[in-house]
Formats: C-alpha cells, sequence, structure tokens
C-alpha cells in the first residue's frame, strides 16, 4: 500500500494525543476509508509532560511520531524538550506536529460546518461536550454528516508562540 | 551492587563459562544514563542487560548460580554452593563485583565433588577473596589487573565474607521462584500503586486493588462481588485470573521490589511468557528508569520483539549451546559483532549471527509423510 506521495507504509505510527477526545477522534479517522496514517494513539499531553525513557525505547527507528497539543497556553518549554529528547534518543525518527487552534473544539468548529461543538454532541453547554464527545458511538459518521474537512485539520496557523514547529501536518494524511 | 564478572566452571551445566558486564566505550547519546560506578566514569558496567537464546541454554541456571553464590557470600552457608556441582565433579567459580563504596571485590571459590553419601558436603570447598580499591579514573579492567597477587584464603568461617564486602542485594524472580521475602519488607503503598498499573493493564476490569485491613500483609482485587487475594506476595486464588494477570501478580512485586530498593542487583527470569509483548516492552523499559546509580538488571526473555527496543547494542547479550566435545554453553555480545548504529539487532538474530537459534532438525520425525526409521 501506498501513500499519495507515494511513501510505502510499512513505517510505524505513534500519536500522542493531548486527552481522550482527540484519541476517539484519531481513531474515528483510521477507520475505512482511511483519511490519517494507521497507528497506535496514545494519551499523552506532550505540551505538560516530559516523554520518559521507558516510552522512548519502544519507539522503533524510522517511526513517525505525531504530537496533537493545544495552543491555548503559550507553554512550549515541555514540547521543546520533548521533540529535542525524541530527536536525540529515537533514531530516524520523523516528528510531525498536529496543532490544535487553539483547542480541540476551536479545531473542529473550524474545519466543519459546526457553529459550535457542542452541536456535534447536542450537548446543553461546551462544559458537557467533551464528555459527550467521547460518550458518542459513531464518531466517524458524525464527523462526516457535518463535513468535517481533513485537509484543514491541524493546517491552521499556530499562535506565535508555537511558530518553531514545522507546518507538516499533511506527512500523515492519506 | 554491580556484577562485573562470572566465570563458572563445572557448575549447573557450565563448563569454562565466562559472562562479562563491563563494556569498553562510553556511548553517546544513550538513553541508559550514568552506566558507570557512581562517580567513577570509566569503571562503565552494563546497567540492563537483555539476556536470550533458545531454551535450556543456561538463563535460568545462571540466575540460580548467582542467587546461590550471593547467598554464600551473605550467610557463609556454604549447602547452596555444594548442590552446584554435579556429583562426583570438581566445580570452581569467580565472580568481580562492586557493593557499596569504591571497591571491586573478586570471591573464587573451588567447590570439591561431592557423594550423596557424604555427611559433610561442604568439607571441601576453598574460598579465595581478593580486593582492589577504584580510583577516581580506573576502569574496570585497571581495577581487575591490580587483583592479581592480591589473593587472601578464606578459611573455616566463611561468614566473615560477608562482613567484609558488606551485604549484598540480589533479587532473584522466576515463575518458580518468587522475591516473595522482599516483598513483605517493601512500603505497601508502592505494591499496591504496582498492583494496580500492572494488573490494571493486563485485565481492565481488575482496577479495584486494595490493601486489606483484616488480613496481614496483604491485598485485595475485587471483581464483580469476586475477592482475590495476595498474602505474602503469593496469589491464593490463582485460578480466578488468566494465566497473564496471574503473572502480572509476580511481576508487580518485582516491581514494587525495584522501586523500592537502592544499590540492588535484580534478575528477572522470563516473567512475561504470557504477557503480551508490548506491555513487557513498556515494563522493562520503566524497571530501566528506576535503577539508580550501582543497580543493575539482568531480564530473560524469548520475545524478539524486545530487540527493537532503542537502547544500545551492549545490552543484549546471547547464550548458545554448542557441541563441541560435550555441550558447552557460551556467550555472544550483540556489541561484540554489530558495530555500526544503523545494524539491526533483530535481522541479525533472525539471520543467526549470533548462533543462538534453536536446532529443530529433530523435529523433522514428526513431518507429516516422514520416514519412520526404528
Amino acid at each position: 500500500m501506498r501513500s499519495k506521495r507515494g511513501q510505502t507504509m510499512k513505517n510505524n505510527c505513534i500519536y500522542f494525543v493531548e486527552g481522550r477526545c482527540e484519541e476517539k477522534l484519531l481513531n474515528a479517522l483510521k477507520e475505512q476509508p482511511q483519511k490519517i496514517q494507521s497507528g497506535r494513539v496514545k494519551v499523552f499531553n506532550v505540551i505538560q509532560n516530559i516523554l520518559s525513557n521507558s516510552q522512548l525505547i519502544t519507539i522503533q527507528p524510522g517511526t513517525t511520531v505525531a504530537l496533537v497539543f493545544d495552543t491555548d497556553i503559550p507553554l512550549t518549554d515541555c514540547l521543546k524538550d520533548n521533540i529535542r529528547r525524541l530527536g536525540k534518543y529515537c533514531s530516524k525518527v520523523k516528528i510531525v506536529y498536529l496543532p490544535q487552534v487553539l483547542n480541540f473544539e476551536g479545531e473542529i468548529v473550524r474545519c466543519s460546518d459546526l457553529r459550535s461543538a457542542s452541536d456535534l454532541t447536542h450537548s446543553k453547554s461546551n462544559k458537557d461536550f467533551k464528555r459527550d464527545f467521547c460518550a458518542m458511538t459513531n464518531i466517524r459518521a458524525a464527523v462526516e454528516h457535518v463535513n468535517l474537512n481533513v485537509e484543514s485539520l491541524w493546517a491552521e496557523e499556530p499562535p506565535v508562540d508555537f511558530a518553531f514547529l514545522e507546518r507538516n501536518s499533511s506527512f500523515i494524511k492519506l | 551492587m554491580i556484577i562485573l564478572d562470572v566465570k563458572l566452571n563445572n557448575l549447573y551445566g557450565f563448563k569454562d563459562f565466562d559472562i562479562a558486564f563491563s563494556y569498553p566505550k562510553k556511548i553517546v547519546n544513550s538513553i541508559i544514563e550514568n552506566e558507570h560506578v557512581a562517580e567513577r566514569p570509566n569503571f562503565r558496567y552494563k546497567k540492563a542487560v537483555i539476556l536470550m537464546g533458545a531454551n535450556a541454554t543456561g538463563k535460568t541456571s545462571l540466575g540460580k548460580a548467582l542467587l546461590n553464590i550471593i547467598s554464600f557470600i551473605n550467610t557463609g552457608d556454604t549447602s547452596t554452593l555444594a548442590s552446584m556441582a554435579p556429583v562426583g565433579c570438581n566445580g570452581s567459580f569467580l565472580i568481580d563485583f562492586v557493593n557499596n563504596g569504591f571497591t571491586l571485590h573478586r570471591v573464587c571459590g573451588k567447590i570439591g565433588g561431592h557423594y550423596p553419601y557424604d555427611g559433610d558436603i561442604g568439607s571441601e570447598i576453598t574460598i579465595e577473596y581478593s580486593s582492589a580499591p577504584i580510583g577516581p579514573k580506573d576502569s574496570y579492567e585497571m581495577c581487575a589487573e591490580k587483583l592479581v597477587n592480591q589473593t587472601k584464603m578464606i578459611a573455616g568461617d566463611y561468614a566473615k565474607l560477608g562482613k567484609i564486602v558488606g551485604r549484598l542485594d540480589f533479587t532473584f524472580s522466576c515463575p518458580d521462584i518468587k522475591p516473595t521475602a522482599k516483598v513483605t519488607k517493601v512500603n505497601r503503598n508502592i505494591v499496591l500503586k504496582t498492583l494496580k498499573a500492572v494488573i490494571g493493564t493486563l485485565d481492565p476490569t481488575l482496577s479495584d486493588v486494595r490493601i486489606s485491613k483484616d488480613l496481614r500483609n496483604s491485598f485485595i482485587i475485587r471483581r464483580n462481588g469476586e475477592e482475590i487475594i495476595i498474602q505474602d506476595g503469593k496469589l491464593l486464588n490463582r485460578e480466578s485470573l488468566s494465566s497473564g494477570t496471574a503473572e502480572g501478580v509476580d511481576i508487580s512485586f518485582f516491581l514494587a521490589v525495584l522501586i523500592a530498593e537502592h544499590n540492588g542487583f535484580y534478575y528477572c527470569d522470563e516473567h512475561f511468557s504470557y504477557i503480551q509483548s508490548d506491555i513487557e516492552k513498556r515494563i522493562f523499559g520503566i524497571m530501566l528508569e528506576h535503577l539508580d546509580s550501582n543497580e543493575q538488571l539482568i531480564f530473560t526473555t524469548h520475545n524478539t520483539d524486545m530487540l527493537d527496543l532503542n537502547i544500545p547494542k551492549h545490552c543484549f547479550a546471547f547464550l548458545r549451546k554448542k557441541q563441541e566435545d560435550d555441550y558447552r554453553v557460551s556467550v555472544t555480545y550483540a556489541s561484540d559483532i554489530l558495530k555500526r548504529n544503523s545494524d539491526s539487532i533483530r535481522c541479525a538474530v533472525e539471520n543467526d549471527v549470533f548462533s543462538s537459534l534453536p536446532d529443530e532438525s529433530a523435529l523433522d520425525a514428526l513431518e507429516k509423510g516422514a520416514d519412520d526409521e526404528e
């Protein structure tokens, strides 16, 4: 199987995502027909936590490591350290940045016909949105119903504090 | 405690066997930091070793031999040593190690052949001891040279050996031998934390793990009204859990001891036979992360997925049994053969570069259509 850029799909991919909602969405986008590259999704906030050595040693050479994170808080020290550690300890990894502008709700509203994130889940308030989204059973159908455009996902320019990141989200899109 | 070198001859089926745990050159950008004796940067030792090999190549026997030798050094009791030598043969061992402080210790033992009808099986044991200070710039090899001509005989009261070298902390765990005695001494909250994490990962329905209020040294796992009790490190109703989850209880205890102790030597022998490969890799990583300075872990496994771990090549050692005049076990280190960063250990193993793959030819007789030659 080949991607649209002619690369073979033999390489592994790991997604480190901010929370359960992102995990659900990515797993939905991996369903057939695939919108993003297959890969293991691990809930790990790279903005607040440092990837441990026990996680780094399991990353094989040549793996694509995709980082999904919010950009609403201008703190990048942890993120920079994680990028440095991935480059230092894991050989030949490709780091792909999937910044959410400014957060999960903002990202899906921007890339779909939704006026508010809570419209997707019919939540009573924005506060309940995340809980309701995680409880949804057919996320793929729901996001397709609101015309979620995967091409636009994680493609918006993040706030200036995150300007050092390469804009390469298309690498994992199929 | 750190072991630098072990030689075994005529013990547990090992003949002229030598396994070394030092490595020659500092590894740049190694994920295992400070792989040397604390404050002695040139005294390099392998902090973690993944020991692989086909069945009956001596992985468990090596652990048992180390356990017996260290128990002897700690207690002076020679009965465990005598049991290692085959009936009627002389055996010997040599062990180089560092315990607390900057001293390299060497203990050599000769175990005389005994017969089942011998009244005193410990009477033919000879022990020699030597030591050398570890200078600020010394490597293991430099210190080992200093040991020559320093040998003292230890006669009679072997317990004084333990007083000279200090108490050695050793945790050996295999499916037959549990680190039970040590678990009772570990902080119960650490044990609870490891049990919750490991058991909860292996079986998400077992998230309710508590310290028992009524039973001594006990933990209770609750699931749908059922209670699974672990007392003194032993799972009382093992049949209630899957094989992997039951194994996970023992792994939790081993991990708890490793997290709680300092200055220890740990031998984890094939505990992950029933456990999913990714979980084995992650738990090994956690063990590695919790290893303090002057600690060491030997981890034996058959899982070839471990070869993909992103750790230095010198961490991988392979036992092999070759037929010469007799069957002989030897060790090969991946770093001795694979020199380039781009070399794949998995690829080398799969292509039998280390001669560690088993000979399956005896199984050919079972193939459908094979001739019945009797």
